[in-house]
């Protein structure tokens, strides 16, 4: 890749700056300090490969000043390309195209710098001082990696930082004597399930030992169960015995009680105080019954005096109670005969007003006799609608008639006027279409030609014109007259010093002011020689420019010529047109005119063919208006004939059914419907009249039916009977309410008598009930020879213990009579067991030691807990070891603890096998590297070496890197070697640059990478010699070699003896001079 | 003519551990797998009751001592009384991982399962009217590490009956690392038995013709090498004369089952949402088209060949997410847990123009092709490896890595330090 032109639009103090056709090989750039080098040497960076995505120092500074951009022209394997990069974010965008400006994607870019990033480019290709001797501040490792990390190769990361990464991760994985690590801990976790699963083993291998335990103890248990059943019966045994001497000393003691108890008599019940308690308070509870029965009968007795109702009065009630369902009645017929009579007057007045309406001789019979019936009033309603829709019809067809009139009427006028409309338009010439567009279209053309003719004109006249100067011009006869002047003198001034010098052997020329112009033959010679040539060039100079002339002047004078035909012609082509369109003066003004005039005559000529169209529409529409009209006039006459007839006959229908009831045939419709209506009012009223009449007879009736009975009632009563109906109905609610009132007394009265009789009864039963009651108290009580009840209770309970007491001593002898007989059975089984047996059996117990039973039974007790102790434990134990083996049997413990170990494994080995991918990775990568740098380092070194050696002229001629990471050594021919720290400055750069040189030819010869170097006055600290055997070396790498092509170098230079010394190597080379920003390339 | 037929079953292995299950298996999985070998138990019981055999031919590793559990022998106890309700006798011999004497003692078998001693000896098998069916010749493993060829003492007697072998044996004339009392195919052709009800291998084969010798295989696979179905061989015999022809017929009794699913990828396969969606849809495919009696799929996904996804596929965030993501996909079908997800894809970049490259890269590659020329790279990679699998507590836990994965592991050792070495440059 090489750069052929660069422009920097914008880059610090750079501005619109421009570098163009660099050569292959070097270029020299000179330029004092602060003209712009260093930033020159940074715009190439950046545009080859990026700006900084975190600008800092130099770099931030030129951003500072704006956005920085610039563009270069590279000779690329691919072709031309032009790359043009400006800043911004992320590093700035980047544009790059090919020799046609097509765009190309910017990973051809990439593919260009062969993978060199922003850092190693600023490494190695593109370099300054500060990175030359920065270098030699780097520590051994670093120095390694600065060379040889992109000595692996070109885009690769480090190889020692890959091997710490590697490391590192490797670390956090497993450490041998680690104990956090994954690996670590999965380690622990599957030895501690491995040390469970142990113990889960050694606890199921107790199975079998439990389930023969289990066994022993349900034997031992077994025999103790019959132990405990044995000392259970002896206790038994033991308590049955003590149970029995029990029974028979309480036996003993309840007859020695019984023996003291006083005496009662045996009469006395064994519930006495129970009946006595009941008898007591039934004798009490009959006496209060019969206190409040005797109560009861003197409220009664005290009601009934009370009471002394009107009997008569009562006895009328019924009468007056059917009545009262009349009184409403008579009540409502008062009213409504006051109604009916102002309705019988009413009806009567408007009977009479329709009579009068009918006219005289009509009465009610006669209205009844001549009323028409539905059927014929029904008939009549249709003859007399019939007519009158007849009549209608009639008037219809009439106005029908009229309108058709008119519509002809109108219609025979507007026919009249479109044919005068058609008359008037005949008398109007007009004009000719046709002829009128051929002079308009004749007059445009001669518009065409008056616009052409000046301009035909006018060049015409630019041509002639043109002619004239060319004419005027002669051949320039400067040139010829002033060379064959020329020719002639030299010519003369040659021959004469020749003929002076060889002729007259003259030395030279004398001057005036003495000094002699020494003079040679050959110069004569040469002045004739020139002479000669002069002449020779002025003649046919000469020649050749008078050729041209009259060349070109045929040219315009042909070109003239047919001008001016051209305006001959159109000339004759105007007034032809001006003829034909009678212009006598065919000019502009008159032609619009013209033009004008005949647009005008067109336009009228349009209207008038339209304004007969219209007439001719209108005159076709008004005519089929008159047909219609007349039509129309003539149907309308028919139906008015057809109208006439109809209505006459309906007409005569009507009168007939008019003759036929008996009214005038010239009644009308209305009329008659009038009359029927009055007939109809008039009946009505008479119906009307008759109901009337019978409703006033019912009320009458009524009234009386209530009237009458009441009287009689009321004389009955011996009261003052009521003058009037009116009253009647007043005054009977009252008398009704009275004999109401009456009539309940009457029932409580009796009531109350009755009530009286049944408490009576009542009472005298309650009497005899507590009478009763009291009889049984007094036989109780006696039965105990007493009268006192306290008394009787007394020995009544004495009673009660004694019988308790005989009854407990009985059962007692009844047990130990079943007792005895068993003690005997057991003894003698199948003797019978007597009285004096039982006899002997009680007195046998007087012996008995109780106590000793006792202990025995305590003792008997106290061994029997203890064994239920101990069989509360067996079992207990029996129960744990029967638990125990359920859950070993159950138990999937192992098999769980099992599985957890497995899945620790799977993981342990996760975790080992992604160490060991690791692992292996690093101990590859380690191998390689070693190899690597074993076997391609010397190639470098070699290299390097060589170029030193040329550098420092054999001074230093071996580099030396060790193996283990070592640092660089320097050896001379002879003695030993020494690190780049002990070496001067300029020894180091000499060293630095050298190592660059070497790998960027490495690079260049492994991977193809030929990219700019750019070195930015590096030679500074070099003396003469060395900085000239340094050019050497630079025109090595730019020169051609092995086939290939040499590095385009850039040198940065402020100092003009080394520009000098560069050029004078490198002729070749290209110089710019930079000021201030600006760059010039110097020729 | 007669016929009649029998169940061979072996390495029930009741109560294993399963391996290779991470400790993120949900519970549900655990319990499934952890009930897996009682399940094929069952089966084969239920399998007994409905097919009402003659026998049941048991031919070793019926339990695991290493488990000892007494939950699983307690559970052969309870399927020996079933078939002894059925009327079945159960004729067993013991290999080399329940070699006699490690069972617990105070578990009784019942009187219909014969349990052949650490000594050769034969049985007779009779039908219900007293008339001779067949003869079991068997002999068990007297311990774990049994060396005997047990085989060579079995021979047939005079009986015109057909004579079964039963024995846990390994083969003897194969070079493998397990020698579990080794027999030959000529001892079993020697023996002049009709058949050989053999146990030990887990995949079901057929050791030889002639006599037929069979392997049944695990009834219930145990780790991801044990794919497939597993279970048993219901075996009809038919008698004629001195003649005996076995037809077999293999029963799946296993309710787990291992499997591989690979995925190829390539080129084109560029998004990793569309791998994702590509995965899930194999996940749904195997789900639907598992047998009906299938409780649970283990799967191991394998990625597979040169793609660009290859770097995203190897960084472990990358690989826990998608197969986090696989893990919770819904399945209408047969639940499937996925094992792990093995990634074996490569980038795209082909290894023989990275081998011409003359930089480091390249340099490695062919470090390692010359290694491997020269039968090295295997000695030369396990050393690098000597410090965590030479460690003197990890060794215990740890294996080391086969052949297999030792190359696999190279492969991806080679793509890391690719990656490591590898840089983009600031244009891109």
């Amino acid at each position: 890749m090489r750069i052929r032109d660069a422009h920097i639009e914008q880059f610090g103090l750079l501005r619109d700056a421009r570098m163009s056709e660099l050569p292959d090989g070097l270029t020299v750039v000179l330029g004092r300090n602060e003209a712009g080098k260093s930033t020159l040497l940074d715009f190439f960076r950046a545009t080859l490969t990026g700006y900084p995505v975190r600008p800092q120092g130099r770099d931030a500074a030129y951003l500072q000043r704006g956005r920085a951009s610039g563009s270069l022209t590279l000779d690329t394997p691919q072709g031309l390309v032009r790359l043009t990069r400006r800043s911004g974010p992320g590093g700035g965008t980047l544009a790059l195209c090919d020799a046609d400006g097509q765009p190309l994607e910017a990973g051809v870019w990439q593919t260009l710098l062969g993978g060199v990033t922003r850092e190693i480019y600023s490494r190695i290709y593109g370099f300054g001082l500060g990175e030359l001797q920065n270098l030699a501040t780097l520590n051994d490792s670093q120095i390694r990696n600065a060379l040889y990390g992109a000595g692996f190769g070109v885009g690769l990361h480090s190889p020692g930082e890959a091997l710490k990464k590697l490391t590192d991760m490797m670390g956090a994985l497993f450490k041998p004597s680690g104990s956090r690590q994954p690996v670590a801990q999965a380690l622990r976790n599957w030895e501690e399930l491995g040390q469970q699963i142990r113990d889960a083993r050694v606890r199921l291998e107790a199975y079998d030992r439990m389930a023969v335990a289990q066994e022993e103890l349900r034997q031992a248990c077994k025999q103790r169960n019959a132990e405990l059943a044995a000392l259970e019966q002896e206790r038994r045994r033991i308590e049955r015995r003590l149970s029995v001497w029990q029974r028979w000393d309480e036996w003993r003691v309840l007859g020695v009680r019984l023996e003291r108890m006083p005496a009662v008599p045996e009469t006395v019940p064994s519930d006495a105080p129970a009946r006595l308690r009941e008898l007591c308070a039934r004798t009490e509870a009959a006496q209060r019954q019969a206190d409040r029965e005797r109560a009861r009968c003197e409220q009664l007795q005290a009601k009934l005096d009370a009471l002394h109702p009107e009997e008569r009065l009562a006895g009328e009630l019924d009468a007056l109670r059917s009545l009262g369902e009349l009184r409403g009645a008579c009540r409502n017929a008062l009213r409504e005969v006051a109604t009916l009579s102002g309705e019988l007057t009413r009806a009567g007045v408007a009977l009479e007003s329709e009579l009068s309406a009918l006219g005289p001789g009509w009465t009610a019979d006669t209205v009844r006799q001549r009323r028409p019936g539905v059927e014929a009033s029904e008939r009549l309603a249709r003859l007399a609608s019939s007519m009158l829709s007849a009549e209608k019809a009639r008037d219809v067809a009439h106005s029908e008639e009229k309108l058709a009139a008119r519509e002809l009427a109108l219609a025979t006028e507007a026919m009249r006027e479109v044919q005068a409309r058609a008359a008037s338009l005949a008398r109007e010439p007009l004009p000719h279409r046709d002829a009128l567009e051929t002079k308009l279209s004749a007059l445009r053309e001669l518009r065409g030609l008056l616009l052409l003719y000046p301009v035909e004109e006018s060049r015409f006249g630019e041509q002639r014109e043109r002619l004239e100067v060319h004419m005027a011009r002669r051949p320039d006869t400067a040139a010829g007259p002033v060379l064959l002047g020329s020719g002639a003198l030299l010519l003369l001034a040659g021959a004469g010093v020749a003929t002076v010098t060889a002729g007259l052997g003259w030395p030279g020329l004398t001057l005036p002011s003495g000094q002699i112009v020494p003079l040679e033959l050959w110069q004569g010679g040469a002045g004739l020689l020139g002479g000669a040539v002069l002449l020779a060039l002025g003649l046919s100079g000469h020649r050749q420019r008078t050729q041209r002339h009259d060349e070109t002047a045929a040219t315009l004078r042909t070109r003239a010529e047919e001008t001016l035909h051209k305006l001959e012609a159109l000339r004759g082509r105007t007034m032809e047109l001006a003829e034909t369109l009678g212009l006598e003066e065919p000019d502009t003004t008159r032609v619009d005119a013209l033009e004008t005039a005949l647009n005008r005559e067109k336009e009228r000529g349009i209207e008038m063919e339209r304004r007969w169209q219209a007439v001719k529409t209108l005159h076709e529409e008004r005519d089929r208006r008159l047909a219609r009209a007349r039509e129309a006039a003539q149907q309308a006459a028919a139906a008015c004939d057809r109208a006439d007839e109809e209505c006459q006959a309906r007409t005569g229908a009507w009168r007939q059914a008019l003759t036929a009831l008996g009214f005038a045939p010239s009644l009308s419709p209305s009329t008659v419907r009038e009359a029927l209506q009055h007939v109809g009012q008039a009946i009505r009223q008479t119906e009307n009249i008759a109901r009337i009449k019978e409703a006033l007879a019912a009320g009458q009736a009524t009234i009386a039916a209530f009237w009458e009975p009441l009287r009689a009632v009321e004389e009955r009563l011996g009261r003052a009977p009521c003058a009037s109906p009116e009253t009647a109905v007043a005054s009977f609610e009252p008398l009704l309410k009275e004999a109401t009132l009456a009539m309940a007394a009457c029932e409580e009265r009796d009531r109350l008598r009755e009530q009286l009789a049944r408490q009576t009864q009542e009472f005298y039963a309650a009497s005899a009930v507590s009478t009763e009651a009291q009889g049984e108290l007094s036989s109780l009580l006696r039965l105990a020879e007493t009268d006192d009840p306290e008394e009787f209770l007394r020995r009544a309970a004495i009673r009660a213990e004694t019988i308790e007491l005989a009854g407990r001593r009985e059962a007692l002898r009844a047990e130990l009579w079943i007792a005895g007989s068993d003690a005997a059975r057991l003894e003698r089984p199948g003797a019978p067991f007597a009285e004096e047996d039982f006899a002997a059996y009680l007195d046998g117990f007087l012996s008995v030691d109780r106590d000793s039973l006792e202990t025995r039974l305590q003792q008997t007790v106290e061994n029997l807990a203890l064994l239920g102790e101990a069989r509360q434990r067996d079992e207990e134990t029996l129960r744990e070891q029967e638990y125990a083996l359920r859950q070993l049997s159950a138990s999937d413990e192992l098999a769980v603890l099992h599985g957890h170990q497995e899945a620790a494994s799977d993981q342990l080995r996760r975790h080992a096998f992604d160490w060991a991918r690791l692992a292996l990775a690093r101990h590859m990568l380690e191998k390689a590297k070693e190899r690597f740098e074993r076997e391609r380092q010397p190639e470098v070194i070699r290299m390097a070496s060589r170029l030193l050696g040329i550098m420092t002229d054999g001074a230093w001629n071996t580099v030396s890197m060790a193996l283990d990471g070592g640092s660089l050594t320097v050896l001379p021919p002879v003695g030993e070697g020494v690190t780049p720290e002990l070496l001067s400055r300029g020894t180091q750069e000499q060293l630095y640059l050298a190592l660059r040189l070497a790998h960027v030819r490495q690079q260049a010869r492994l991977g193809g990478v030929f990219l700019p170097l750019i070195m930015d006055d590096i030679l500074v600290n070099f003396d003469p010699e060395r900085a000239k055997r340094t050019a050497g070396v630079l025109e090595e790498m730019v020169t051609p070699s092995d086939g290939g092509q040499g590095h385009q170098t850039l040198f940065f230079t402020c100092h003009p003896h080394i520009a000098s010394l560069l050029l004078e190597r490198m002729p070749r080379a290209a110089l710019f001079v930079m000021e201030h920003g600006a760059l010039r390339r110097d020729a | 003519m007669s016929t009649f037929c029998f169940v061979h079953a072996a390495d029930l292995h009741l109560d294993a551990p399963f391996r290779g299950i991470s400790q993120e298996a949900p519970e549900g999985v655990v319990k499934t797998l952890r009930e897996a070998s009682f399940v094929a138990l069952d089966r084969l019981i239920t399998l007994c009751e409905k097919e009402k055999p003659a026998f049941l031919l048991l031919a070793g590793d019926i339990l695991n001592q290493e488990e000892h559990s007494a939950r699983a022998q307690l559970r052969l106890l309870e399927a020996f009384r079933r078939l002894q309700t059925a009327g079945i006798p159960v004729f067993m011999v013991h290999g080399n991982h329940d070699p006699l004497g490690s069972q617990f003692t105070s578990i009784r078998y019942p009187a219909n399962v014969k349990v052949f001693g650490p000594d050769y000896e034969h049985c007779e098998v009779k039908d219900a009217g007293g008339r001779l069916v067949a003869i079991i010749h068997g002999a068990s493993h007297a311990s774990a590490k049994e060396t005997r060829n047990l085989a060579a003492q079995f021979r047939r007697t005079q009986d015109d009956c057909p004579q079964i072998g039963l024995l846990h044996t390994s083969r003897g004339d194969v070079e493998s690392g397990d020698r579990y009392a080794p027999c030959t195919v000529q001892d079993l052709v020697a023996s002049g038995l009709d058949y050989w009800a053999l146990g030990h291998v887990h995949e079901a084969c057929t050791l030889c013709e002639a006599p037929l010798a069979v392997y049944p295989g695990t009834t219930q696979g145990c780790h991801i090498n044990e794919t497939g179905d597993k279970g048993c061989l219901l075996v009809h015999v038919e008698t004629s004369g001195s003649q005996a022809s076995f037809r077999l017929s293999g029963v799946t009794l296993g309710p787990v089952v291992w499997d591989c699913a690979r995925v190829e990828l390539g080129a084109d396969d560029t998004d990793a949402g569309a791998l994702e969606e590509t995965l899930q849809q194999r996940l749904t495919q195997i789900s639907e088209a598992a047998r009906p009696d299938c409780s649970l799929l283990v799967i191991r996904l394998i990625l597979e060949g040169r793609t660009p996804l290859d770097a995203a596929l190897r960084d472990p965030n990358t690989k826990e997410a998608l197969l986090a993501a696989l893990r919770a996909v819904p399945l209408a079908g047969t639940p499937v847990w996925i094992k792990d997800l093995d990634v074996r894809t490569r980038p795209t970049l082909d290894r023989n123009d990275l081998l011409r490259r003359e930089d480091l890269v390249g340099e490695l590659l062919r470090d390692n092709d010359r290694l491997r020329e020269s039968g090295l790279l295997e000695d030369t990679m396990r050393e690098a490896l000597r410090p965590l699998f030479g460690h003197s507590r990890a060794r215990r836990a740890l294996s080391a890595p086969t052949a297999g994965e030792l190359e696999e592991l190279i492969a991806s050792a080679e793509t890391l330090c690719l990656e490591l070495l590898e840089k983009r440059n600031a244009d891109s």
